[in-house]
């Protein structure tokens, strides 16, 4: 019974940290988020949003609290640490890195 | 760091708080369906159809939500508590297996860390001493002891921060209360507590300067043992006096209850006495080698260092007092540790083929144990089918199969520890028929703790991990159906190699013990040349009054007078009795034979014994007679030789009347041949012997009596012979046993003043070449 998991392992946890980059966010706002930006492309299930905001938040680059959302319902909204915005640096930069080598052998190869 | 820090914080609060969490996290979950309900709502959908909607959308909610307890990763811990108890209670639910298994492991457990603890004691232990890191055993040449001379030379030389002498004797006689008993002192140079710097309880120990030979120093320290048991314990022991050997000694101090003493192999001496010229005679004589040393290194001295200045001293020192043996430093090691052991390898393997044995015994006891967790699991498959139908992942049964291992595992070690308690106390309790006392105390360390956390682990892994492997295996549909499903006829299984590796390994087991057995059966059935059975021997030591002169017609007129004891068929005084730890000399010296020029090197037993001693061993005479009271003092020097001495040097020749020449000493005239016999142990094939007749020999105090009781089961005569023995005078402090209980049991340590002792054990156990190591020949 594997998990679904349509996003690479790492590369969730990279568009949850981008998305938080803008602003603080619940989790369904953030899957919401991930959808639209992604014109429905990406498809992030709860299966692996939650574990993975619990994982970045246990890893101390999210920060989570409760609030309440402007039609005044109560939901735990993450937002970035410190920590948290140099891993995105740093998760941005191998990202490039790698989709340009990707991007480089599909022309070259 | 913070990261760190934040992790630890997330992971205990996940940890200790767990019921906040998870309400944390159901709150979390419901707040998505409420949002994506919402959403639907906004968008028109009817509010019912919306939320059934949202559900199919999220999926299983409890999955999700065991993701995210795994992401937290304290449900391992979490698990286990469950597991653990779950475990012991369905174990307490079956008794049966419980305490089979536990008995099965606890016996495997317990036989390891028993014979583990033993080694650690015999071979790893430290001796009690201040900074014992600092001290090494020194020796030199062939021999471990060195002279007296030898010491203070090398203590004087400041090679090291200080060298202390030792030796563990025998034939110290205390005029207790009520009787003259033997003690076992340890002789030390008068710096000994100095260099080593043991721990007193009582009093204290006394120093260089008032120990000084000089000064003819009559000062000891006494055990905590001896103080407890002869001395009741005496509160203001410290200052009183003692009669050792008919002087006045002055007690100092009395020892702490635990401690090792430095001569190792769990001896307990029963008073350390500063070496005084009456107790050892060869205080000046370069050539007496008497003391065996221990020494300090200073701060900072490696023990090469300590080696290297220790070599150049000892090579001066060596030519000027013109000792071969002393030029050479032989061994320079640290006390405690395996460095200590004198013959580590055959010590060393004899405990290796031990523990082999009881690891064989506890991988049969895991074996077992995992027969019977198979047998469980097969019975159980429904119900962990039914948990992996309910989501349960095979790693999680795993685990669960393995904490039940793991309940087994630690009730048998706890049951393991219980045995080696009772071992150790069987241990301590054992008074072997010796003269020197030696307690092995089980230490319960660190070592021990990390053995049997060792052993649980591996045990829990060899229990239960095939069952575990196995029963999670199965296929579920057939479990679910509680049909037989259709079992694999394969011809290997997993039970039927764990049965025949248990029987393989049992079988090994059966056959070495078997083996075992048959050797010291026969051992003991072998023909030792002489009558065993109805044979008693007395070891009786005079040192009252002046060194040895009246030992040897006190001894005489005992054995006259035993003699008419009821009850005793023949009586006789002898140097050594065979297969006992006095069982003589063997002694390599320049021969002379008359009617041979040249002189040769020969090896030899050499006995001395007085008229009758052949009749009470019944060893036969072959030709000429044995000796006669006309033999003694005075008379003519006769010997006696046995039949392996004539096939050697005399080639077979009738040697009755011919002369032998012992290097420098008068002619011996040959008076008779006589049957071979063993000498020092069982194994011992004949040797070439010589029997020379009782004469006055001037440093020998100690002597056999030996009698022969024609029919030993009438216990009356042999207890009025005993009491005879024990209550003539001059005060002898003999221990007797028949020979043959003597013999089965006389396998400790001899008197440092023979060479290493023993016979049947000792030839099966390389063990006892430990414990005469500290005796060895000089």
């Amino acid at each position: 019974m594997s998990r679904p998991s349509d996003l690479i392992q790492g590369t969730l946890d990279l568009l949850i940290l981008r998305t938080l980059a803008r602003e603080p966010a619940h989790g369904w706002a953030i899957a919401r988020r991930i959808q639209q930006v992604s014109r429905e492309v990406l498809q992030v299930t709860q299966g692996s949003l939650y574990p993975a905001l619990h994982r970045l938040e246990q890893q101390g680059w999210l920060e989570a609290s409760w609030s309440r959302t402007e039609t005044g319902r109560e939901a735990k909204v993450y937002a970035l640490t410190a920590a948290g915005r140099r891993q995105l640096e740093r998760e941005m930069q191998s990202w490039d890195r790698l989709s340009s080598a990707i991007r480089m052998v599909l022309k070259e190869a | 760091m913070t990261r760190w820090l934040d992790l630890l914080r997330h992971r205990l609060r996940s940890l200790f708080r767990t019921a906040a969490v998870e309400r944390d996290l159901d709150r979390e979950l419901r707040a998505h369906l409420a949002a994506a309900v919402e959403e639907k709502v906004r968008a028109g959908m009817a509010p019912e159809q919306a939320r059934r909607e949202a559900l199919r959308e999220f999926g299983s909610v409890a999955e999700v939500a065991e993701a995210c307890r795994d992401v937290r990763r304290v449900s391992f811990v979490q698990n286990l508590a469950r597991d653990l108890k779950y475990a012991c209670r369905s174990l307490l639910a079956q008794p049966v297996l419980l305490v089979a298994a536990t008995t099965s492991i606890g016996l495997g457990v317990g036989a390891n860390l028993t014979i583990f603890a033993l080694a650690a004691e015999l071979l790893l232990s430290v001796p009690t001493a201040s900074r014992p890191e600092e001290l090494v055993h020194i020796r030199t040449g062939n021999g471990s002891h060195v002279s007296y001379p030898a010491w203070r030379g090398l203590d004087a030389s400041g090679a090291l921060a200080g060298i202390a002498g030792y030796d563990l004797a025998a034939g110290l006689n205390w005029r207790g209360p009520d009787e003259t008993v033997a003690l076992t002192p340890l002789i030390v140079t008068a710096n000994f507590f100095d260099v080593v710097g043991a721990p007193v309880a009582r009093g204290r120990a006394f120093s260089a300067d008032e120990a000084r030979i000089e000064r003819d120093p009559h000062l000891l320290v006494v055990s905590h043992g001896f103080w407890q048991r002869r001395l009741g314990g005496d509160p203001d022991v410290a200052g009183s006096r003692l009669i050792l050997n008919g002087r006045p000694y002055t007690v100092v101090g009395v020892l702490p209850a635990d401690v090792r003493s430095i001569a190792g192999y769990g001896l307990k001496p029963d008073v350390w006495v500063a070496a005084n010229r009456a107790l050892v005679p060869l205080l000046d004589d370069p050539k007496g080698r008497g003391v065996m040393l221990v020494g300090r290194r200073r701060s900072g001295q490696s023990v090469g260092q300590a080696r290297a200045a220790l070599a150049v001293v000892a090579a001066q020192l060596g030519e000027q007092l013109g000792d071969d043996e002393l030029k050479i430093v032989t061994r320079v090691s640290p006390v405690g540790g395996l460095g200590q052991v004198e013959e580590v390898q055959t010590v060393g393997a004899f405990f290796v083929v031990l523990m082999v044995v009881a690891g064989l015994v506890l991988a049969i006891a895991c074996a077992n144990v995992a027969g019977l967790l198979l047998a469980r699991a097969t019975t159980r498959r429904r119900a962990l089918a039914m948990r992996v139908a309910l989501g349960a992942s095979r790693g999680r049964l795993i685990q669960q199969l393995l904490t039940e291992g793991l309940v087994l595992a630690g009730a048998g070690t706890i049951f393991g520890f219980a045995l080696m308690a009772v071992a150790g106390s069987m241990l301590a309790r054992i008074s072997l028929p010796l003269p020197l006392p030696i307690a092995l105390g089980l230490a319960y360390d660190g070592r021990l703790l990390l053995l049997a956390i060792g052993l649980v682990v591996l045990t829990t892994l060899l229990c239960s991990l095939v069952p575990a492997l196995k029963a999670t295996r199965a296929s579920l549909v057939p479990s679910l159906k509680e049909a037989d499903g259709v079992s694999t006829h394969r011809r290997i299984t997993t039970r039927n190699l764990l049965v025949v590796g248990q029987v393989a390994v049992s079988l090994t087991l059966l056959v070495t013990a078997v083996i075992f057995l048959r050797n010291l059966e026969r051992a003991s059935s072998l023909d030792p040349g002489f009558d065993v059975d109805p044979v008693f021997v007395a070891q009786v030591t005079f040192v009252e009054g002046k060194q040895g002169t009246p030992a040897l017609p006190a001894a005489a007129l005992m054995v006259d007078r035993l003699r008419t004891v009821p009850g005793v068929r023949e009586a006789a005084l002898a140097g050594g009795v065979p297969l006992t730890l006095y069982f003589g000399d063997w002694s390599g010296n320049e021969l002379r034979l008359s009617g041979r020029a040249e002189p040769f090197h020969a090896e030899y037993s050499r006995n001395f014994v007085g008229p009758g001693y052949f009749e009470v061993l019944g060893i036969d005479l072959v030709a000429g007679r044995t000796f006669t009271t006309a033999d003694r003092a005075g008379g003519p020097r006769v010997v006696v030789v046995n039949q392996e001495f004539v096939r050697r040097y005399f080639e077979g020749r009738s040697p009755i009347g011919r002369q032998i020449v012992e290097g420098d000493r008068p002619p011996m005239e040959v008076v008779g041949v006589v049957a071979d016999s063993l000498y020092r142990s069982r194994k011992a094939r004949p040797r070439r012997s010589i029997s020379r007749t009782c004469r006055r020999i001037g440093t020998c105090h100690g002597w056999c009596i030996c009698w022969c009781e024609p029919t030993p089961r009438r216990l009356s005569a042999r207890r009025s012979a005993t009491r005879f023995v024990r209550s003539t005078t001059p005060p002898p402090s003999p221990w007797s046993r028949s020979l043959r209980r003597f013999r089965s049991h006389s396998c400790r340590v001899d008197s440092a003043r023979h060479c290493s002792a023993c016979s049947v054990l000792s030839e099966r156990c390389s063990l006892w070449s430990a414990s005469t190591a500290s005796s060895r020949s000089r």
